[in-house]
C-alpha cells in the first residue's frame, strides 16, 4: 500500500537495531588468545607442518534424469568459468571432461580441475563432473564461481569411469545416503605405496540393480589420520558432506556437494533452470547453465 | 524501494597504521591484544545481529579471534582495512554456524523455542527482529553475508565487494536477489 514500508526494509532495520552492549572486550579470551599466541617467526616455521588445506570439490550428478524428461542425456563438453577475487577465467574440458587449470592471485594460486566420467546408470547414461579449487588461504575468503556450461548430445559417448569397486578395498563408507533409488556413499581411501601421501576421495553410487559406479572425487595430497577420531564427516540433508581432518599438526577441510540435475532435491530443479550448487561457507559457487545446441534444447514435460 | 543507508559505522580506517599494528601483531602479543581489543566491539556487535543469541554470540567471536590469530602470519595487506578481514572471517564463521543450525530438526521445526539467550539490550519484545533474523538466516550464505554488511554494518557496496574479493557487481546482483529471497521467506512466515 502507498506509504507502507516495505517489509524486506522493516526486517532489516530490525536487525539493525540489534546492538551488543555485553562488555565491549572480553577478558578470557584475551587471556586465552595470548596463550595461544606464537611470534610469526616461530609461527612460520609450524606453519608448514599446521598447513590448513581448503579443498572444496563438488561432484554433480548431471544427465540421467534430462533423458526421463525427453531432453538430453549425456552431457560431453563443459565450459567453465571461474571468478577469484574479480579475475574471471574460462576453461573448456575436452570431449572427455577432463581438463585443470591453475589460477594465480594475490596470496598465492588457486587449482581448479575439472574431471567428468561417463557411465551406464539404468539403462540411461549418467555424467559426472568434479572441480575442486584448493585456496591457500585458509579462512580468507574466495569467491570462485563456475557460472555456466555448454553441453552436447552424444548418443554414442558412454566412456566407463576410470574406478571400479576394487579401488575400494575393504574401506567401509565415510557416510551413505539414498537418493531417488540410489545408495551414494562416500569412501576415504589412503593412497598406495607407490603413490605418495595423500588420500582419494571416493563416490561410489548403486543402483537398485545392484550395480556400483565409483568415480573419484578428490585426492588431496594429505597423509590420512590412523586415529578416526581425527575424520569428522558430516552430512547435511541436501547431500552436502563436510570432511574434516586433523590430527598430527594437519588440518583439511572438504566440502563435497552433490546434486542430481533435474531430480527431486532441495538443489534441484527444473532442468531448464540453471543448477546451483556452494559450499557450506559459500566461498565457491557451480552454477550449471544448461546451453542446447543445434536443436537439442530438452523438451517441455 | 530499497532504502539504503551506505554511510560507514566507523571513522574512515587509518590503514597505515592498521597495516603497521597487523605487521607488529605478527611478533607482538601486545599489539595483537591491541587489534583483540579494538575489534572486539565490532565483530560482537556484528555476530550479534547476525545470530541474535549472547552465548553463541561469545562462542563465535572466540572462533574468529583463534582464526585471525591462526592466519596472521599469512596474512598480506591489500590495501584493504583490517576490519574487512575481521568483518570476511566472521562472515565465514556466521555462515558455517548457519549451515549447522540448518541441519538442526528443532531449529526447523521450532525456531522460535530455540531463539537464544538475547543480550540485555535486545528491544524484541514483539521478534520482529528474531523473524526477520531466522528469515535472514534461512536464506543462502552469500545472499546473507552481503545483506547482513551492507545493511546490517552499512558497508558501502565497494566495502563489501573489498571485504568479500568479489567485484562489486556480483554485490550488487546479489543484494538485488537476497533482498527478493528475504521477502519470500518473510512472507512465508507471516
Amino acid at each position: 500500500m502507498h506509504g507502507e514500508k516495505d517489509p524486506v526494509d522493516g526486517a532489516l532495520d530490525a536487525l539493525r537495531s540489534q546492538q551488543w552492549t555485553e562488555d565491549s572486550y572480553n577478558e578470557k579470551l584475551e587471556e586465552r588468545l595470548m596463550s595461544a599466541y606464537k611470534p610469526s617467526a616461530s609461527a612460520s616455521r609450524s606453519t608448514r607442518r599446521h598447513t590448513l588445506v581448503g579443498l572444496a570439490a563438488l561432484l554433480l550428478v548431471a544427465g540421467g534424469t534430462f533423458a526421463a524428461t525427453g531432453g538430453i542425456d549425456t552431457i560431453r563438453q563443459w565450459l567453465v568459468t571461474v571468478e577469484v577475487n574479480g579475475q574471471v577465467h574460462e576453461f573448456t574440458t575436452d570431449d572427455n571432461g577432463i581438463g585443470s587449470f591453475t589460477i594465480e592471485t594475490d596470496d598465492g594460486q588457486a587449482e581448479v580441475q575439472v574431471q567428468m566420467a561417463t557411465s551406464p546408470d539404468g539403462g540411461e547414461v549418467t555424467s559426472n563432473i568434479t572441480i575442486s579449487a584448493e585456496s591457500p588461504d585458509g579462512g580468507m575468503t574466495r569467491d570462485i564461481e563456475v557460472q555456466r556450461r555448454v553441453r552436447t548430445v552424444s548418443s554414442d559417448l558412454a566412456g566407463d569411469s576410470a574406478y571400479t569397486v576394487d579401488d575400494l578395498g575393504d574401506t567401509e563408507p565415510a557416510a551413505e545416503w539414498v537418493q531417488d533409488g540410489v545408495t551414494n556413499a562416500v569412501y576415504l581411501v589412503p593412497n598406495g605405496e607407490d603413490e605418495g601421501v595423500g588420500f582419494k576421495v571416493f563416490a561410489a553410487a548403486t543402483t537398485s540393480d545392484g550395480e556400483t559406479i565409483v568415480n573419484l572425487a578428490a585426492a588431496p595430497p594429505v597423509a590420512l589420520p590412523e586415529n578416526e577420531d581425527d575424520i569428522s564427516v558430516e552430512l547435511a540433508d541436501d547431500g552436502m558432506l563436510t570432511i574434516t581432518i586433523g590430527g598430527e599438526g594437519e588440518e583439511m577441510v572438504m566440502n563435497l556437494a552433490f546434486a542430481t540435475a533435474g531430480a527431486t532435491g532441495p538443489a534441484c530443479c527444473d532442468p531448464d533452470e540453471p543448477l546451483e550448487v556452494e559450499t557450506p561457507d559459500g566461498e565457491i559457487t557451480i552454477t550449471l547453465d544448461a546451453i542446447a545446441l543445434e536443436g537439442q534444447a530438452p523438451e517441455e514435460e | 524501494m530499497t532504502l539504503q543507508i551506505c554511510a560507514t559505522v566507523s571513522p574512515p580506517a587509518d590503514v597505515d597504521g592498521e597495516r603497521a599494528l597487523v605487521e607488529r601483531a605478527k611478533y607482538d602479543s601486545q599489539a595483537f591484544g591491541q587489534l583483540y581489543r579494538r575489534y572486539y566491539p565490532v565483530v560482537a556487535g556484528y555476530v550479534y545481529r547476525r545470530v541474535g543469541d549472547r552465548h553463541a554470540t561469545e562462542d563465535l567471536v572466540a572462533e574468529v579471534f583463534l582464526t585471525a590469530l591462526r592466519y596472521l602470519p599469512r596474512y598480506r595487506h591489500r590495501g584493504v582495512p583490517v576490519r574487512a578481514w575481521f568483518y570476511r572471517i566472521a562472515s565465514n564463521t556466521v555462515n558455517r554456524w548457519a549451515r549447522r543450525q540448518s541441519r538442526n530438526p528443532l531449529w526447523k521445526s521450532n525456531g522460535d523455542a530455540l531463539a537464544g539467550t538475547p543480550a540485555q539490550s535486545d528491544p524484541a519484545p514483539d521478534g520482529r527482529a528474531e523473524r526477520a533474523r531466522r528469515a535472514l538466516l534461512s536464506l543462502s550464505p552469500k545472499y546473507q553475508t552481503v545483506l547482513a554488511l551492507h545493511y546490517l554494518e552499512r558497508m558501502t557496496v565497494d566495502e563489501v565487494a573489498r571485504a568479500l574479493g568479489c567485484r562489486a557487481g556480483t554485490v550488487k546482483s546479489r543484494l538485488s536477489r537476497g533482498r527478493e529471497a528475504l521477502r519470500e521467506k518473510l512472507q512465508q512466515r507471516r
